[in-house]
């Protein structure tokens, strides 16, 4: 069974010679001549941006500028390889995440964090105060003459 | 790197602090009761977007923010040796599957499962119970294992894993709200949180279906699987992670997305060759990957399957592993014909362009261009199969090392792979392709656009594999066809976990590496605990015994020195033990009815040898069977009965045929001094000593066996007695396992099997090894050097679990082989057969010896059948490779000592009297063994004899 793929089809090079009768010496695709006028104007405006005046030479030489640009681009692109899939591989490799080197923070440290060993109580008031003085009183007499644990039987008072 | 938090650069540092006081209001209370201040709840908990597209796993459908994926896994499917059409059948139904998925994309994802060789390890010493004991001073068990796997050192049995993701649906707005509202729907209206996938139901049910036929037989993805493929494609080239994170039993919710994500990060340098992973978790930690990420450009015509693999498959070659992803969509005809038509106007609009306004001749692509746009269009209309469909897909291919450098030269030897043929290409934008490997994640871009057919893409076949053996049991050496991975097999597996026969046939043609195979596979099974009985006729492989770790525990016997009655036809067969039959229903019936069938044997036994013994042209004659049948009747079928007593029981036979009876005694007790070994010595039995040995070799070298191909009635007196004698040491080999406890992996080899076919008992014996040799686990190997003899044994290829084949010379032989392997004959596979481990030509006049290893098919009972390499190489079994060599050799200074004289001592067991009473049992037993008196009845002419039978005779 032989089987192979379609591509075949959908490689078709479209190219355009030139208006009927008159042949260019050159042949280029569609997508080059698309590429070369936009690459044209990009040259035209660098160059008004520059301010190299409007004139024959700086035409002839954007001309220039503009073949050799749309050679190499061109020449990275292909049926396999859309102009389009292209830019975006470009701005893929452009985005994707890089090594970081340098370092953010560092050994971690607890130097800053205030260390009691307390926490601070509710401070009572005068009547409190002197209402928790009483309990402890109380507290401590009742002590001595309560048992801890029930049925054990305390030794005879003598 | 791939998790981040929706809202990190927005926030300070003491986030938390600030959530806690969040509300004005609630401050100002504060003020003055702190005590009163509410904790801050669920809004605290910082939100988590993992980065990469998908959101949540649900059992095996995975959801991204715009579509849901079915994932599937695929079940490995056998390649080599099966037909082409077995292979275009596999395809077609691929392709036919493909088809029904129009309008969707499908991942297809190409993974592995690594199985290191320290893995093997582990489980093989697990596996070896009850293994030999070192002896001081020789190759201890620790250091044959580090042998072992030092042989095979940085190697793995990666087992493919394939999966398939199939998009059911894509999501609308709805269905992303509602995710995003999930944590407060879940409390007031929970069934709308699962509407949507309780909607997909039946579109699931259908993709399952369609995914579950046979071709793809993928079945849904389990949890495991699914954490698998997701940890695996996100520290995409990083080696597996030694132990991993715990499945849940529920729905993976973004959150816990974050075990995969971050277990690596990838990062690369503007338009560097490679992109790196850096494993940041668990075992990998720190570990750093550089993957080199390919994908597949413009391909050829390919003949698959007459000339081509599987193009997928063909990466399996590397020696080291490759991912796959490849991005399909099916398109629908539509599309496709509006696509063509469009198509084919450009290529006439072109032809116009040159032709007509230049009047310059066309391009000769263009004509076949159109040529091709007509082509695709009639195999789209044309029948009624789906089989046109079309499909646009991107395949992709990731290979990695732990420099850049080794992963650019495994990228390179994948180039090299697939020329001329196919063109692998090396793309920019590592970093978003290797992305693409993600289950959910987007195609990164268009460029390296395939299209096809289905058929086309079905053709890749990626589920092909190369597996054989299994994973635990000893190492026979690996595989030579698509794949190379080392070979395990595990002899009792089959009987203890698969329920299957413990036969293997062993086939090969002389040198082909017969015996040293057989060794190999027994001495490795002997170190890993089992206990083996080798009958080899012509004797080398005693040398085994000699082996110092192995010596202590071995013993050969010469059968041709031993004591007289050491091969006794009555006492080859084992009595039975009632405690043997202790787990069945009625275990005393059980036993009595096996009792019965023993004697049956021995009577059959004794029949057919001496038949055998016998001159051709008396054997022959139907009143010497009727007479021997009558005197071995009447001496019955006790275990301490002798073939002297059928003698006198010849003598003494009281018939119409007396007059014979006496001729056949006096032939027999003519050949009385040459059968010392089949009657023993008055108040002498052999078989009263009881020894348990690891290892017995029994040897019979000098026997007289007749040359293959000459028939039985040619046979000399002494060749007759020779194959007798075989037959009846095959029956003392099978004796062996009866002696052992039943659950003790036992095993037998039985060298030059063909007698099996010459003599009647041949059958039965092969029957009680298929029946036996699950219930007592036993590995019974048989090797012969012609197939036929094994194929002359009726139903012997059903019973057969595995088989070796080694080099075959003769086409019918060749033939033979691949049936016995069950692969279609007349395929091409014969020259497979022939050409195993031949040395490459040119060589002929070579006076150093062929020492390459020798190569086998194997088919392992399970399925996979391969050619593998034997591979006994490493250091450490140079003493076994010494001792295997049978190769005579003039040189060789030949050291060897004696065969120690046979000690002949046979465990006897001790059962109770023979009881004759149990007339059905026994009539059952006959009839079994076909030793009916109908037999008789039926040779004689005349049925007078009383007619026992109730079904029909065996």
């Amino acid at each position: 069974m032989r089987v192979r793929t379609d591509d075949e089809v959908y490689r078709v090079d479209a190219v355009w010679l030139g208006p009927p009768k008159a042949t260019f010496p050159w042949r280029a695709r569609y997508v080059a001549w698309g590429v070369g006028i936009v690459v044209f104007l990009v040259v035209l405006t660098i160059e008004r941006q520059m301010g190299v005046g409007f004139g024959f030479f700086s035409t002839a030489w954007a001309l220039v500028a503009t073949i050799i640009l749309t050679r190499f681009i061109t020449a990275r692109i292909s049926h396999e390889r859309p102009l389009t899939a292209v830019m975006s591989m470009w701005v893929r490799e452009l985005t994707a995440p890089r090594e970081r080197t340098a370092s953010s923070g560092g050994a971690a440290s607890a130097a800053r964090i205030r260390v009691s060993a307390q926490r601070p109580r509710p401070k009572l008031t005068k009547k409190q105060q002197r209402r928790a003085r009483q309990q402890a009183q109380t507290r401590r007499t009742s002590a001595s003459r309560k048992k801890e644990v029930r049925g054990v039987r305390t030794p005879a008072r003598p | 790197m791939f998790g981040r938090r929706r809202d990190r650069d927005r926030r300070p540092a003491q986030h938390i602090a600030q959530h806690a006081a969040a509300d004005p209001r609630e401050r100002e209370r504060a003020a003055y009761s702190k005590r009163g201040r509410r904790l801050p709840g669920e809004q605290a908990v910082p939100s988590y977007t993992p980065s990469i597209a998908a959101r949540s796993i649900d059992g095996h459908l995975l959801r991204t923010g715009q579509e849901v994926y079915a994932w599937y896994r695929l079940a490995p499917q056998r390649w080599s040796f099966r037909s082409d059409s077995q292979r275009q059948d596999l395809i077609a139904a691929i392709a036919g599957q493909y088809a029904e998925l129009q309008g969707r994309w499908m991942h297809l994802r190409v993974t592995t499962r690594p199985y290191p060789i320290r893995m093997w390890a582990e489980a093989h010493v697990h596996n070896a119970v009850k293994r030999l004991p070192d002896t001081p001073g020789t190759l201890s068990f620790d250091d044959y294992m580090v042998g072992e796997q030092q042989q095979l050192m940085g190697r793995s049995m990666a087992e493919k894993e394939v999966y398939l993701g199939v998009q059911v649906q894509t999501r609308n707005m709805m269905d992303r709200a509602v995710e995003r509202a999930a944590p407060v729907l879940r409390k007031v209206f929970p069934d709308a949180v699962d509407a949507e996938l309780v909607a997909l139901d039946s579109e699931v049910e259908h993709l399952d279906q369609v995914i579950g036929s046979a071709g793809l037989e993928g079945r849904p993805a389990t949890a495991e699987e699914m954490s698998w493929l997701m940890h695996r494609s996100c520290s995409l080239g990083l080696p597996a992670p030694r132990n991993m994170p715990a499945v849940p039993g529920a729905a993976w919710e973004p959150e816990d997305l974050a075990s995969f994500t971050d277990a690596a990060d990838f990062h690369q340098e503007p338009y560097s060759p490679t992109v790196t992973v850096r494993g940041r978790t668990g075992s990998n930690a720190g570990i750093k990957r550089h993957v080199a990420v390919l994908t597949v450009g413009l391909m050829h015509g390919l003949q698959i399957p007459e000339v081509d693999d599987p193009w997928v498959q063909r990466a399996d070659r590397l020696p080291a592993s490759v991912e796959w992803s490849a991005r399909i969509y099916v398109r629908r005809p539509e599309e496709v014909s509006g696509e063509l038509s469009r198509q084919m106007s450009k290529v006439r609009s072109q032809v116009r362009h040159y032709t007509d306004e230049h009047e310059l001749e066309p391009p000769q692509s263009l004509a076949r261009q159109a040529g091709r746009v007509l082509e695709i269009d009639d195999e789209m209309t044309s029948g009624f199969t789906a089989l046109g469909t079309r499909v646009r897909s991107w395949w992709r291919l990731a290979v990695s090392g732990p420099t850049e450098r080794e992963a650019l030269r495994l990228a390179q030897q994948l180039l090299e792979l697939y020329k001329p043929k196919i063109a692998i290409e090396h793309p920019e934008a590592q970093y978003a392709i290797a992305r693409e490997f993600i289950p959910g994640e987007p195609l990164s871009n268009g460029a390296y656009l395939r299209r096809g057919s289905v058929l086309w893409a079905a053709s890749a076949v990626p589920t092909a594999t190369a597996e054989v053996g299994d994973r635990r049991g000893i190492l026979l050496g690996e595989t030579v066809t698509a794949t190379r991975r080392p070979v395990a097999w595990d002899p009792w597996m089959a009987q203890e976990l698969r329920d299957a026969s413990g036969l293997t046939a062993m086939v090969a043609g002389l040198g082909a590496g017969k015996s040293f195979l057989g060794g190999g596979i027994v001495y490795k099974t002997l170190r890993a605990g089992a206990h083996w009985t080798l009958l080899d006729p012509s004797g080398p492989l005693a040398a085994l015994c000699e082996l110092p770790e192995l010596r202590p525990y071995a013993r050969p016997i010469n059968l041709l020195n031993a004591q007289p009655g050491i091969l006794n036809p009555y006492r080859v067969v084992a009595e039975p033990m009632i405690e043997h039959f202790l787990d069945e229903d009625d275990p005393e019936r059980a036993w009595r009815r096996e009792k019965a069938l023993a004697a049956a044997t021995r009577r059959r036994l004794v029949l057919d040898v001496l038949t055998g013994l016998l001159p051709f042209e008396v054997a022959r004659l139907p009143q010497t069977r009727i007479v021997l049948l009558r005197a071995v009747r009447t001496v019955g079928g006790r275990f301490d009965a002798h073939p002297g007593l059928v003698f006198e029981a010849l003598r003494r036979d009281a018939s119409e045929h007396h007059e014979h009876a006496v001729v056949v005694a006096d032939f027999l007790d003519e050949m009385r001094e040459r059968m010392s070994l089949l009657i023993p010595e008055e108040n002498h039995d052999p078989y009263n000593e009881v020894r348990d040995d690891r290892l017995t070799v029994l040897t019979m070298a000098g026997l007289n066996l007749p040359k293959d191909g000459v028939g039985r009635e040619h046979w000399t007196d002494a060749e007759s007695l020779g194959v007798e004698m075989l037959n009846l040491a095959a029956w003392l080999t099978q004796r062996s396992i009866y002696e052992k406890p039943k659950d003790q992996r036992k095993g037998v080899w039985i060298d030059e099997a063909f007698f099996l076919s010459e003599v009647p008992t041949g059958r039965v014996l092969m029957n009680r090894f298929a029946r036996d040799s699950r219930k007592w686990n036993v590995r019974v190997l048989l090797s012969s050097q012609i197939p036929a003899d094994f194929l002359r044994i009726q139903g012997f290829v059903a019973l057969l679990d595995s088989v070796f084949v080694g080099r075959l010379d003769d086409d019918q032989a060749q033939a033979d082989a691949l049936r016995l392997l069950k692969v279609p004959v007349g395929a091409g596979y014969e020259q497979v057969v022939a050409s195993l481990g031949r040395r490459p030509g040119g060589e002929r006049t070579a006076t150093e010896r062929d020492r390459a290893p020798r190569q086998f098919i194997f088919g392992d009972g399970a399925g996979g059948v391969e050619r593998i390499r034997i591979d006994f190489s490493g250091p450490h079994l140079e003493h076994l490779r010494n001792a295997l060599d049978t190769t005579p050799d003039a040189k060789r200074d030949n050291g060897k000592g004696e065969l120690v004289p046979a000690v002949d001592d046979h465990a006897a067991s001790q059962p109770p009297a023979y009881v004759p009473d149990e007339i059905d049992d026994e009539l059952a037993a006959d009839m079994e063994l076909g030793l009916t008196e109908e037999e008789e009845a039926h040779l004689v002419g005349h049925g007078d004899g009383p007619h026992r039978h109730r079904g029909g005779s065996a």
